[in-house]
């Protein structure tokens, strides 16, 4: 397990994040603080995209937003009855800015927002970069530092103001510095467990460690240890589990909370559980004996590797279940295994499969080849990233992959036989039915509709939106549903691996007005058809709506 | 942009807003919400209680995952998990309160444990990232013929209920301990608005989201109580409020491509830190 860099990466960047919440946490919750932790998570949020939109680096924005908050609330401060209301819609506020900044900055980029904003807000810590990781473990490192440092005068004022003052502690001076290390706990676990589940991190450990113990440095030490070691299980449990490491963690420090209210019972409990969901043991790795081991991002793409390559290779899909969305898809520690022992790795490119991409640069392994589809076709982050549906780009992967595994006369069968089905009905369709208007739910049919010459009328900007998953403009929607109820188009093509209730009402408003619609799919269906069959059988269906 | 800007001419844009079905939708189930959200909110910030209104809303959402992972309504999951949670909080017998440290820190991990669960939930179904986003910030453009329905039975229900008990709740919420000694069932009045809060919550949770239900649940009833002590015409001005937030919402939305969460939560700021203001210069 410690052999894969991410797991490395984790381990130490979420130990040093770890520590420091733990130790800074002991006092928010000592100080009674803690929904200021809760709105400095919210900052986090909206920080790090507000920095990305103007720029920075992600870490700039979220470090310098926590820690302008931080000083804010604290010469502001004060709580009480009114104030609950006015920080609650102050920080809902600051939300929706985030929510405003998220849909700016990637529609700007034609990225996911629902990847980025979930990764921001429930973390990925197995997708640390090293930046992000020397940032984590160095911040963490110092964090912790500095509270050992001014944990005594720090606990002094926290507990007996008045006297710590009549003393001399400063505590304006104090009050600040303290503020400012929340703020720079909060901005790195943000990392580790996302803006959302900061309280994982910095205030459980802490409330278990007051709960057990009123002795306060054994108290503090409690709760840095209880932090490191929730962090480090939860991690070691994601590994062999298929499970989110931040729900873990999280659920694991509640768990532990419950105990340490309910102690006996509750103990014997979870002991039950953990030493049952232990008994899950890791599935062993399936190399085959002198084959190239393939690793394809997604099955299409690894259908036609297997089929190119023939006895040379062993190849493995990772998206390979219909109802998984490539696009916002959280490779699981397998997934990283998998790809840090392939040879050969296919990967779609262009913003399609991110995660796929983040995995190869966790996992540098020399003398593997990696094809990036988008790469080899020249096209970038942006453009429509649906190659696969395009004959000419499918013919040009095919000619690398056979150049890369050495296996010309395996493509060369290929081409003139396999694909024979799938070019004819192509050019079935182009010759009856060219310059047809048709409309589709999202981008995916957009390379069809130039193979095949067919009039594809519906909004670009619509098509992008959809296949992005972000909100299609209301004006393009309305153009859709114009383009529906005037039966302007004569078959509407619908994604069913892409569709929300807003998509699936406009397939049926279209079969009310007996448009007809032909359903596609983004990954093979059903999961053990092989490429060629599968478009083949779609291309058929396109043909006989559009009449034979 | 729409084909059509928007113009000084407000029948036109009204006429341009409602053209299509699915904004017809959005604004009858916005109204319907923002309706029930009013008169909701404005008790809800009477009472101290805007905490557990943030509560009820963090812990639907691993119910709306729930709904998703069992192909259910995901609205009713969070109506079980919100109306579960209420009469969590209301059995303890002692509100929920923010000031607290010990109670803060159970809470604040209830908290995080709900949004890792509902996490779990949606990966569980291999669901997209946009599904578990829109939970979490609302999604305005995609509210269907069914979703509307089961707003306008929650909504008529908590009207219902909040009409029966609105006069002895007022009472019970000014000054408990004199309601108490008059015979008012300030406990059962506890949890029955607490049940008719986790409703309000659920159907909220379709347009703004859980994450930002402040901006209809709490700012509205915060804003009307700044402007006037008296309970009917506070009443009153906090369902205006919600309701212009919705429908200046949803129109912004719709002439501009930004999101609806934000727009509804900067008017609902804005209105709120205007009247705060206009409090501070008159004092």
């Amino acid at each position: 397990m410690l052999a894969l860099e991410f797991m490395r990466n984790a381990f130490i960047a979420g130990g040093c994040i770890a520590l420091a919440a733990g130790l800074v946490g002991y006092f928010v919750v000592l100080r009674n603080q803690v929904f200021t932790a809760d709105a400095l998570g919210h900052t986090a949020f909206t920080g790090s995209l507000g920095g990305l939109l103007v720029g920075l680096n992600l870490l700039a924005g979220v470090f310098g937003s926590c820690i302008a908050v931080a000083l804010a609330i604290g010469t502001l401060g004060g709580r009480g009855r009114g104030r609950d209301v006015a920080i609650g819609t102050v920080f809902a506020w600051v939300l929706g800015l985030g929510v405003l900044f998220l849909s700016l900055y990637t529609s700007s980029r034609s990225a996911a927002s629902g990847t980025l904003g979930i990764s921001v807000l429930f973390g990925s810590i197995l997708g640390l970069q090293p930046l992000q990781v020397v940032v984590s473990s160095t911040t963490g490192a110092l964090t912790s530092a500095v509270l050992l440092v001014v944990a005594r005068p720090l606990l002094f004022l926290s507990v007996d103001p008045e006297v710590a003052l009549s003393r001399g502690v400063p505590a304006r001076a104090l009050t600040a510095l303290f503020l400012v290390l929340v703020a720079v706990t909060v901005a790195e676990s943000v990392q580790a467990v996302g803006a959302l589940l900061i309280f994982a991190l910095m205030v459980t450990p802490a409330a278990i460690a007051q709960n057990l113990s009123a002795r306060p440095w054994f108290g503090l030490a409690l709760s840095a240890v209880i932090a490191v070691v929730v962090v480090w299980a939860g991690l070691v449990l994601s590994f062999y589990m298929s499970y989110p490491a931040s729900f873990l963690i999280t659920g694991l420090a509640f768990a532990l909370y419950l105990a340490s209210r309910l102690r006996r019972q509750v103990a014997l409990v979870l002991a039950v559980f953990v030493l049952s969901a232990c008994g899950l043991t890791p599935q062993p790795s399936n190399v085959g004996s002198g084959k190239v081991e393939v690793v394809a991002a997604e099955n299409f793409w690894g259908s036609i590797a297997s089929q190119v390559g023939g006895d040379r290779v062993h190849v493995t899909s990772i998206i390979v279940n219909p109802d998984t969305d490539p696009h916002d898809y959280d490779p699981t520690p397998a997934d990283a295994r998998l790809i840090a022992r392939a040879g050969y790795v296919i990967v779609n490119g262009a913003g399609y499969d991110a995660w796929a991409t983040k995995l190869l640069a966790a996992n540098p392994v020399s003398g593997r080849k990696v094809l990036t589809v988008s790469e080899l076709l020249g096209k970038k982050e942006g453009d429509n990233p649906h190659f696969w549906y395009s004959p000419a780009y499918v013919d040009q992967v095919i000619g690398r992959m056979a150049s890369d595994l050495g296996t010309q006369d395996g493509a060369t069968r290929y081409r003139s036989v396999g694909l024979k089905d799938y070019h004819d009905t192509l050019g079935a369709i182009k010759t009856k039915y060219a310059g047809r208007k048709v409309g589709a739910t999202e981008s995916i049919f957009a390379y069809v509709a130039e193979a095949t010459m067919l009039d594809l009328v519906t909004p670009a900007s619509y098509l992008n939106a959809i296949s992005e998953g972000t909100d299609p403009t209301a004006a393009d929607k309305a153009t859709v549903e114009r383009q529906i109820a005037s039966k302007e188009i004569t078959v509407f093509v619908f994604n069913s691996q892409n569709s929300t209730p807003e998509v699936q009402g406009l397939v049926a408003k279209a079969r009310a007005k007996r448009i007809a619609v032909v359903t596609i799919t983004e990954t093979m269906s059903p999961a053990g058809a092989s490429f060629q069959d599968w478009q083949a059988a779609q291309l058929k269906g396109l043909l006989n709506a559009l009449g034979g | 942009m729409p084909e059509q800007g928007p113009s000084w001419d407000v029948l036109a844009d009204l006429q341009l807003l409602l053209q299509f079905h699915f904004m017809q939708n959005a604004y009858m189930a916005g109204t319907l919400v923002a309706l029930l959200a009013g008169v909701a909110g404005y008790f809800v910030v009477l009472r101290g209680q805007s905490f557990a209104a943030h509560t009820l809303s963090q812990v639907g959402f691993p119910g709306a995952a729930a709904g998703v992972l069992l192909h259910v309504s995901p609205v009713l999951g969070l109506i079980a998990f919100c109306v579960a949670a209420a009469l969590g909080i209301g059995w303890r017998g002692r509100d929920v309160e923010a000031g607290n440290r010990a109670e803060a820190a159970t809470v604040g991990s209830i908290l995080a444990f709900s949004l890792g669960l509902g996490l779990l939930f949606f990966r569980l179904y291999a669901g997209s990232a946009q599904g578990i986003y829109a939970f979490l910030f609302g999604s305005i453009l995609g509210i269907a013929d069914r979703d509307v329905q089961v707003t306008l039975a929650v909504a008529v229900a908590g009207f219902a209920v909040l009409a029966w008990m609105g006069r002895p709740l007022i009472f019970a919420s000014v000054d408990p301990d004199v309601a108490e000694a008059r015979g008012v069932p300030v406990r059962a009045l506890s949890i029955g608005f607490l049940v008719v809060l986790a409703l309000t919550v659920a159907i909220t949770v379709q347009i703004v989201g859980t994450l930002l239900i402040f901006a209809l649940l709490v700012a509205p009833g915060a804003t009307a109580l700044q402007l006037t002590a008296r309970p009917a015409v506070g009443l009153l001005t906090s369902v205006v409020l919600s309701v212009a937030f919705t429908w200046g919402g949803l129109a912004l939305a719709y002439f501009s491509a930004f999101p609806v969460g934000f727009f509804i939560t900067s008017l609902a700021f804005g209105a709120y830190v205007a009247t705060r203001g206009l409090r501070f210069a008159r004092a």
